[in-house]
């Protein structure tokens, strides 16, 4: 299971938590952005910025490999968005440029865009990367519903373009092919998404998902693509 | 106020402008404060359009009321509009106009002439699926008028009897107050079926993960909607933030290159956004717009005081405003674009 909001309560303890962010005294914070930020530069100055597109899975952070799969999740007022976070090295951590792009190969059109300001914070040997129990610190890829004339989305690759820069002008960017995945568990979410995420989508299409039929269709058709 | 409740407002007959001089008082409640002394907004003459509206209603202080009201398209037949002109008591945040489609939890609210009052009427999932009629948030005190007249030839389109829901929020909390009533009216003006050359389309977008803490400094989101099949005019936009915004942009942007232009739309003012209705832009096939919000909280800025987690939060985050509706608590990154001829309904997450 993939990254979502219990998860993402779960993954450190709140007296973890309250350690690294505390309201009482806001000036103290680290890793937000702007003037308070006080994290220290990550890596080495005098090397290339390097960065490691991501998804958060079971509260660590794994790379998103060749064909690897994007979830599709929920967010609070609808559609399907993505979540992709960013390991980076020999950057400043403090208030970077995350933007993360999805573009068909078969059409060259981008489907989907989001840039952000985000904070990572620092890991493991000589990175940095997104807090991954706050999905605010990932680009948040408003990937469904898109409308005609577009591809179905779900289960067919895509292209993830992922762009990081810092507030001193460094850059870095990583090109992934990815295939956008709806795997909610329950029976409606999951027929909603493929409602959503398929081609041909009009408001008012995925009232009732499951009746519709899109939560048997597979290889990203639609329901009659699927009886044909 | 309850926490949910549904009433009915009055019937579509009466709200008609056909009778026009019972509007005034049909969506009165018993117990509502006396109207404003002057006149809000006159009705269309007879046969020339239609008003809807909300009564008059406390916004008692410290807190916001958001109420949604469900009226039909007082229509047999189809309807063109090509002028809209909306009118609010000052201290409204905002007044939506939607029309109803996939109904979820507004269920027992969404018919002719019934309100549901906060409760349900807080949760945007609900009218996920609506498309955006309009969208105003101009209140201030003599400068509380929106009227919009579409270009020539181009009008919104209507079913007969078609559901719209009038989404009416009011704040008189702390950065935002209502010095008197709440109300929020909305008059339809009929338009020449012989005249319309293009439907007008709307387009709404917003931007759902957001987080804003104590010390952020013009934190940016930026995010895309792409809508146009074909060529295409956008004539309007606005632009909804709450306090912690300091710039809204919306550009228009390319599917291929991924350029954004320079922006057609920027606001400074949270709390009096301006509404470009004047606009002539071109869009072409496969394009759609960019819109940004950069937010900025001061170090000593607390969005839950009393140490609540906000929603989408986790611990640590009391002081953080994430997204949702309520001002002092909440921040928004929603754009609202017009524009001819109508592609399609379109709602961007």
């Amino acid at each position: 299971m993939l990254l979502g909001r219990p998860f993402a309560r779960s993954l450190v303890s709140a007296s973890v938590l309250a350690a690294l962010v505390g309201c009482s005294s806001p000036e103290a914070v680290e890793g937000r952005v702007g003037a308070t930020c006080k994290l220290a530069f990550v890596g080495s100055d005098a090397g290339s910025p390097e960065l490691v597109p991501g998804v958060a899975v079971d509260g660590g952070f794994v790379e998103l490999g060749e064909g690897g799969a994007l979830p599709l999740a929920t967010p609070p007022q609808g559609g399907h968005v993505s979540f992709v976070a960013a390991r980076a090295t020999n950057l400043d951590p403090c208030g970077v440029k995350l933007k993360a792009t999805v573009r068909s190969p078969r059409t060259g059109f981008i489907a989907a865009e989001e840039e952000r300001t985000v904070t990572l914070s620092v890991a493991d040997g000589g990175w940095a990367e997104a807090e991954l129990d706050d999905i605010s610190n990932f680009a948040n890829v408003p990937m469904c519903p898109d409308y005609p004339p577009n591809e179905t989305l779900v289960d067919l690759p895509y292209d993830l373009e992922v762009r990081i820069v810092d507030r001193a002008g460094r850059t870095a960017h990583a090109t992934r092919s990815i295939v956008p995945r709806c795997e909610q568990t329950e029976p409606y979410d999951r027929a909603l998404c493929r409602c959503e995420c398929s081609e041909g989508y009009a408001l008012g299409r995925c009232a009732d998902p499951l009746d519709g039929g899109w939560l048997e269709v597979v290889d990203g058709g639609s329901p009659d693509a699927a009886a044909d | 106020m309850s926490n949910r409740s549904v009433r009915t407002v009055c019937s579509l007959a009466v709200c008609f402008a056909l009778v026009a001089p019972l509007v005034a008082s049909c969506a009165r409640d018993d117990d509502a404060p006396a109207p404003p002394a002057t006149e809000l907004l006159a009705p269309p003459p007879s046969g020339q359009g239609f008003q809807l509206g909300t009564p008059t209603f406390a916004v008692a202080p410290g807190s916001e009321v958001q109420n949604c009201y469900f009226f039909e398209v007082p229509s047999d037949g189809e309807l063109f509009v090509d002028r809209v002109t909306l009118a609010q008591e000052p201290g409204s945040h905002h007044f939506n106009v939607f029309r109803v489609n996939t109904v979820k939890n507004l269920g027992v609210g969404a018919k002719d002439g019934t309100i549901v009052e906060g409760g349900e009427c807080w949760k945007s999932g609900n009218w996920s699926d609506w498309a955006l009629v309009i969208n105003s948030q101009q209140s201030e005190a003599g400068n509380n008028v929106i009227d919009w007249k579409l270009p020539e030839g181009v009008a919104h389109k209507f079913k007969a009897h078609e559901l719209l829901m009038l989404q009416s929020h009011y704040v008189n909390a702390t950065t935002q107050t209502t010095p008197g009533a709440g109300r929020a009216l909305v008059n339809f003006w009929k338009a020449d079926p012989a005249k319309v050359t293009a439907e007008l389309g709307t387009v709404f977008t917003t931007n759902q993960n957001i987080k804003i803490c104590p010390g952020d400094v013009d934190k940016t989101f930026t995010a895309t909607c792409k809508f146009a099949r074909s060529d295409l005019t956008i004539v309007g936009a606005n632009g909804h933030f709450h306090s912690r915004g300091t710039k809204f942009t919306i550009s228009t942007w390319d599917a291929v290159s991924g350029a954004a232009s320079e922006p057609f739309y920027t606001s400074t003012q949270w709390d009096d956004p301006p509404f470009v209705r004047d606009a002539h832009i071109a869009l072409g096939p496969n394009g759609g717009v960019s819109y940004s919000c950069a937010f900025t909280a001061p170090p000593t800025a607390c969005a839950n005081p009393d140490g609540g987690v906000p929603d989408g939060g986790k611990p640590g985050d009391e002081c953080c405003y994430t997204f949702g509706p309520h001002v002092d608590q909440n921040e928004h990154c929603n754009a609202f674009i017009y524009y001819y001829p109508k592609q399609a309904d379109i709602n961007c997450f």
